[in-house]
């Protein structure tokens, strides 16, 4: 690049990151002198251009941003409201049969899929504060939870659980609005499980095949009793 | 189709991944981005509306729909460019159904304005007879950090024809700049 073009490049893009530009910026002293006069133009544009920003403008943009994430348009509401409604009515008009505690397990385990993945290890007292609101009280015995979170199950309010296990995520999920006599055996969609009544209710523990469940059994015996 | 805009857009399309993946996750990154650019497109978007209301509306619209299509964002350098051409869409919708009303002006404009050395006043008077042609790279310059390129992506126009729109913004401004340095020296003597 030779002077005229170097000034010419200039007057456009001042700050180019072209490489000829910069070494020619670096080599010529001429231009190097051109370029530092012309800098005080640059300065008073971008001056002028700087008008003052609205104060906790990015506030309002990250609440305007979560509001809309949450929120949808009222027609659609009703129409999901509607298909809630309807969806139960066709399904028992199709199926007079209920579904059982072990298909609304899987169930709900293959709806929130996503928490299997979880990987930061949750502290005790979350632990404690969640299984507390379903009303069950705890020693905390439980290790290495993944989440922890109170979810509707069948209904009602239950806690769901992920554990780290041996041949991967373990879910627990504490279901004290259920109750049942017997120990259940759970094998489907690629997990295996058992429920266990606990207290006045139940809890399931479900992992991959060849998962040690009586471990995890253990820990829950030892540790939240239904209040 | 000229091999310059040709090339630009055989470029984009061989973009790597993008950058949010994990949408649930994507929340932070959202926040850093609007930390990051706001400001920018704030004064970008008065300098198109020049009005502090509508910028604000601009800047906020603009986000809300990069919410919407962050999985579009390809490479987290090209957020600036990807934001500012949002902006300019949004601006070019809203500019249609838009009528001005009389005497729309903002106390902090003129609150602004007192403050200002003539040299910013005459600076920002002449940026506004400019013609749009001229003064909208120069804003995506100065304002965004937009580079010739980019500038010309955006615009959808061949990077020649985008340097000598900015050489010829540059030198319109400073050619207001030197009469008024002559002016001042005539007062002078």
């Amino acid at each position: 690049m030779n002077c005229q073009g170097f000034r010419q490049h200039y007057l456009s893009e001042p700050r180019s990151r072209d490489s000829a530009f910069l070494e020619h910026r670096q080599t010529c002293r001429a231009c190097a002198e051109f370029a530092a006069q012309e800098a005080t133009f640059e300065q008073a544009l971008a001056g002028a251009l700087a008008v003052p920003v609205p104060a906790k403008l990015t506030a309002r943009v990250i609440l305007n941003q979560t509001m809309h994430r949450t929120r949808r348009p009222y027609g659609l509401s009703a129409a999901a409201a509607l298909l809630l409604i309807l969806i139960p009515v066709v399904v028992m008009l199709l199926r007079p049969w209920s579904s059982s505690l072990e298909q609304d397990v899987i169930a709900h385990i293959n709806d929130e899929r996503e928490y299997l993945a979880a990987r930061e290890l949750v502290p005790d007292n979350k632990i404690l504060a969640m299984l507390k609101t379903i009303g069950v009280s705890t020693k905390p015995l439980l290790n290495n939870v993944h989440y922890a979170g109170v979810c509707p199950i069948r209904h009602q309010p239950g806690g769901h659980l992920i554990l780290a296990g041996a041949h991967g995520p373990v879910t627990m999920l504490f279901m004290p609005h259920e109750a049942i006599g017997q120990p259940r055996l759970i094998d489907a969609d690629g997990f295996r499980g058992i429920i266990v009544p606990h207290g006045a209710g139940s809890v399931a523990i479900v992992g991959q095949p060849g998962e040690a469940l009586d471990d995890f059994k253990r820990q829950l015996i030892s540790a939240p009793e239904v209040s | 189709m000229c091999p310059e805009k040709l090339f630009f857009q055989r470029r984009n399309k061989t973009l790597a991944q993008p950058v949010f993946t994990d949408m649930r996750n994507a929340q932070p990154e959202f926040q850093a981005l609007v930390e990051a650019h706001s400001a920018g497109l704030f004064r970008f978007a008065y300098w198109l509306c020049r009005d502090r209301g509508r910028a604000e509306d601009l800047v906020q619209e603009t986000f809300l729909r990069a919410w919407r299509a962050l999985g579009d964002l390809r490479e987290a350098r090209a957020a600036r460019g990807w934001l500012t051409t949002i902006l300019r869409r949004e601006h070019a919708r809203l500019h249609e159904r838009y009528t001005p009303e009389i005497a729309e002006i903002d106390p902090d404009d003129i609150a602004a304005e007192a403050a200002a050395p003539i040299e910013t006043l005459l600076l920002r008077q002449e940026l506004l007879r400019l013609s749009e042609e001229y003064r909208e790279p120069l804003l995506m310059q100065v304002l965004g950090g937009l580079s010739g390129e980019e500038i010309a992506a955006a615009m959808n126009l061949a990077p020649s024809t985008v340097m000598t729109r900015l050489f010829r913004a540059r030198q319109k401004l400073r050619a207001a700049l030197a009469v008024s340095g002559t002016a001042k020296q005539r007062q002078g003597t």
